[in-house]
């Protein structure tokens, strides 16, 4: 079933307007994108995509049509933003995710700050992770979940980061058959953890599976 | 581009799950499901045998999910018995699918638009 994008827009835009305790109400401006009117803060201006892979041309097809947008909210959940895309968004200076993250990076907002700037917090927290280790040598991004994390000693590993509350076999399956192949999956959730049957799904794959911070950084120690 | 034809669309593909799969069990939970102003995401469950099963399960909601901001987590009945998912997160069966939980709920029918 394909969409238009006014058909995109007005239904992010809908989802956008029932926060009706931080916003007064939504303005459509291109087919695109539209506002988000609050009390306390300048409008937000929203580009809307409903893509299942985004690549760097749908970036700049939007940005063509709107290159004002703050935010970029992708419509499908488990849309895959590749690492072109992202690249691009970040060299425009512009935030991005799911409509979900749209609304905690809206309904968080403290300042008149513009929402440009604005990463979600698992997300945040996986990268810092990453950089912090002092084996790293260069981060890649190659989708929004999955790293290329270069080593000083050892050699590349592709490393995804999975926040599902609760990780089990086929979801990491999902994830994969979704972001592609990787040799090691951390998850992130501290609230939750992977099931056996998901150890055993990435086992099976030839994927390590890890949810203690402690191993997962030894790991990226060992060659 | 409505909550109703997100609706129909679900409702379509818990159909072809059920008659291609037995003993898979949808239940709905989150913002969606359980609050009265907005939703951010659609959260599904899925309770299936075996991994074979939500792996098939999985690839029949591929369009549900490449088109609305669902999200689907599909885990075994091991998975949910050990992790007590159901109960945690206050999991409502969609029985018989969407309308059933529709009707549940005062709706005659899903003619809401988002």
């Amino acid at each position: 079933m394909a969409r238009s994008p006014q058909d995109n827009t007005n239904f992010a835009s809908s989802m956008i307007a029932r926060m009706t305790e931080v916003v007064q109400r939504v303005e459509t401006v291109t087919p695109y994108s539209f506002l988000v009117h609050t009390e306390k803060f300048p409008p937000v201006r929203v580009g809307v995509l409903s893509i299942n892979k985004v690549e760097a041309s749908d970036i700049q097809r939007l940005l063509d049509a709107d290159p004002r947008v703050e935010f970029i909210a992708n419509i499908p959940k488990v849309g895959v933003w590749q690492g072109s895309a992202i690249h691009l968004l970040q060299e425009k200076g512009v935030a991005f995710g799911p409509v979900k993250h749209l609304m905690g990076a809206i309904s968080g907002r403290r300042d008149e700050e513009p929402l440009n700037d604005y990463e979600h917090a698992e997300t945040k927290y996986f990268k810092t992770i990453l950089s912090q280790h002092k084996n790293l040598h260069k981060l890649v991004r190659i989708t929004d979940l999955i790293y290329e994390f270069h080593r000083k000693n050892g050699e590349p590993l592709l490393i995804a980061g999975l926040n599902d509350y609760e990780l089990t076999g086929v979801m990491i399956r999902a994830a994969v058959a979704q972001h592609g192949q990787v040799s090691i999956i951390f998850a992130t959730n501290p609230n939750g953890g992977p099931t056996p049957e998901a150890y055993d799904a990435a086992k099976s794959m030839g994927i390590e599976l890890y949810d203690q911070r402690n191993d997962f950084y030894r790991r990226l120690h060992t060659p | 581009m409505s909550v109703a034809q997100l609706l129909q669309c679900l409702t379509k593909v818990i159909d072809l799950t059920e008659s291609s799969v037995s003993n898979a069990r949808w239940f709905g939970f989150g913002s969606f499901f359980l609050s009265t102003k907005h939703f951010s995401d659609v959260d599904l469950l899925v309770v299936c045998e075996t991994q074979e099963d939500g792996i098939l399960i999985y690839q029949m909601c591929r369009e549900l999910l490449a088109e609305w901001p669902v999200d689907l987590l599909i885990m075994t009945q091991t998975e949910a018995a050990d992790t007590s998912f159901i109960v945690r997160w206050g999991c409502i069966p969609l029985l018989g699918g969407i309308p059933h939980w529709r009707t549940s709920q005062g709706a005659t029918s899903p003619d809401e638009n988002c």
